[in-house]
């Protein structure tokens, strides 16, 4: 489950993307119950994500997925995908074990790690992102990070990889739901004025079950590498 | 995967939909070839068939495999959990899989979006037996004859899947022998892996990243942190 590692992109943009993610590991049982029943705890978790300008956040259940991705109208659904809103999630009564959120700015996860601190929660908290960032952001909640999953990149027929931008849009998925051949294909929609840069970016991050997917950062990407690109 | 072809009215939109391109036209109609098909379901799940004419027929031994490794909404009988390997170090701050001086590794095969048959994940997996620690509750060492690296039901091996993960550890003055090994295998797939290396770290340093750096190998600039804040077994 490595989901959130390997996204692409220039440190521009990769400044603007961090994936929030807490979890309890299946063994530990103690991280089960610890001060109060799960179920609280997550919603708390995703209550205080929630506060923070997520662009990004989903939860389980024991029969569907919760997900809020900004830009995503609940009359654009299709398939087993279906919107949320932030209050629909953090008031749901029977959450699982996880949760996601997803955001754009350092100042927004600083504040989040230091109020996730101050609760408490008893749930392993992983974040995603630039790591001088993230270490920058736990300074300022005065939290020190405890282990870190850093990316050697891809090894082997690398020839194989779709180029930039579709490779740092399709990467915003950690389990590849996304095609590359669609995000070509709303890239070339959006240039030819069939659909703007957040619609298509929507229709993207809607394949990612995770919801991990940055609809904000993904926008950016297809409109400088559609309409601004044909500028003169 | 496959197409109702009595509902399918070959408007093509799903192809572009299909993360492996399995998805195909002929002259007679549009359909999902069953070789390079993952079983991953994202053509099912977007809902992009104005027919539904996508059905999944059930899925037999071993073709079940490339469902529980390619679709992150079924639950791997082994790990119980969703999605393709472990939680890995995303627990440590409560589990200690990872200790200081030991470093991990995540090879996860196929990704980003390539796919990869299984004869790939198990060349990689022989070239490091006897070298590394598998972790013992990875859907791919439960299929390992843990002494040769191959894999114990030869039929795995025609098995397609959107991406698996070999996930093992060893000690850090042992990692760089096993980047050296993972460089050398890397020349001999037929398709890519993305690499995940896990250490824990000390105040804001990260030991094996500086050792990494010295050998040659740089580390993206993003990635994971656990920030330590599970609490229970710290």
């Amino acid at each position: 489950m490595t989901h959130t590692h390997h996204r692409r992109g220039s440190r521009e943009s990769l400044e603007k993307d961090f994936v929030v993610l807490a979890m309890i590991d299946p063994a530990v049982k103690a991280q089960h119950t610890y001060k109060e029943p799960l179920t609280e705890r997550v919603t708390r978790f995703l209550d205080i994500c929630g506060r923070h300008n997520p662009v990004a956040l989903a939860a389980r259940t024991p029969d569907r997925r919760l997900r809020y991705l900004k830009g995503w109208d609940a009359n654009m659904d299709g398939g087993i995908h279906r919107a949320a809103n932030v209050s629909e999630i953090t008031s749901c009564e029977d959450i699982e074990g996880i949760g996601h959120a997803v955001y754009t700015n350092k100042p927004d996860v600083a504040g989040l790690l230091e109020e996730l601190k101050d609760a408490d929660l008893g749930l392993s908290i992983v974040v995603s992102g630039v790591f001088e960032e993230v270490f920058d952001a736990c300074e300022r909640a005065g939290i020190e990070p405890h282990t870190v999953n850093m990316s050697l990149e891809t090894w082997g027929k690398t020839e194989l990889l779709p180029k930039s931008p579709v490779l740092e849009l399709c990467t915003m998925c950690g389990h590849a739901m996304i095609a590359p051949k669609l995000a070509e294909t709303l890239m070339d929609r959006v240039k030819r004025g069939g659909m703007t840069p957040e619609e298509a970016a929507v229709e993207l991050g809607k394949q990612c079950t995770c919801n991990i997917f940055n609809t904000v950062r993904a926008a950016e990407i297809i409109r400088s590498n559609t309409i601004e690109q044909a500028q003169p | 995967m496959k197409i109702d072809e009595e509902k399918c009215v070959e408007c093509q939109l799903c192809m572009a939909y299909c993360p492996v391109g399995a998805i195909k036209s002929s002259d007679e109609d549009v359909y999902v070839d069953q070789e390079s098909c993952v079983e991953c379901a994202v053509c099912l799940k977007s809902g992009v068939c104005p027919q539904e004419a996508f059905y999944q027929p059930p899925l037999e031994w071993p073709r079940i495999l490339r469902s529980q490794f390619s679709d992150p909404l079924v639950a791997h009988p082994v790990t119980g959990i969703m999605g393709r390997g472990t939680a890995e170090m995303k627990t440590n701050d409560v589990t200690g899989r990872f200790r200081e001086g030991e470093v991990g590794f995540a090879i996860e095969m196929g990704r980003p979006g390539i796919s990869t048959s299984l004869i790939d994940v198990e060349k990689v997996a022989m070239a490091l037996v006897g070298k590394v620690d598998f972790e013992a509750l990875n859907p791919v060492t439960v299929l390992l004859d843990k002494g040769t690296g191959r894999f114990k039901d030869p039929r795995v091996r025609g098995v397609r899947a959107l991406s698996a993960i070999i996930e093992c550890k060893t000690t850090e003055d042992r990692g760089l022998e096993v980047l050296n090994i993972l460089k050398e295998v890397s020349e001999k797939i037929d398709t890519v892996f993305s690499l995940c290396v896990i250490n824990r770290c000390q105040g804001h340093k990260v030991p094996f990243k500086t050792r990494m750096e010295e050998a040659g190998y740089t580390p993206r600039i993003n990635g994971k942190t656990n920030v330590g804040l599970g609490r229970p077994l710290a």
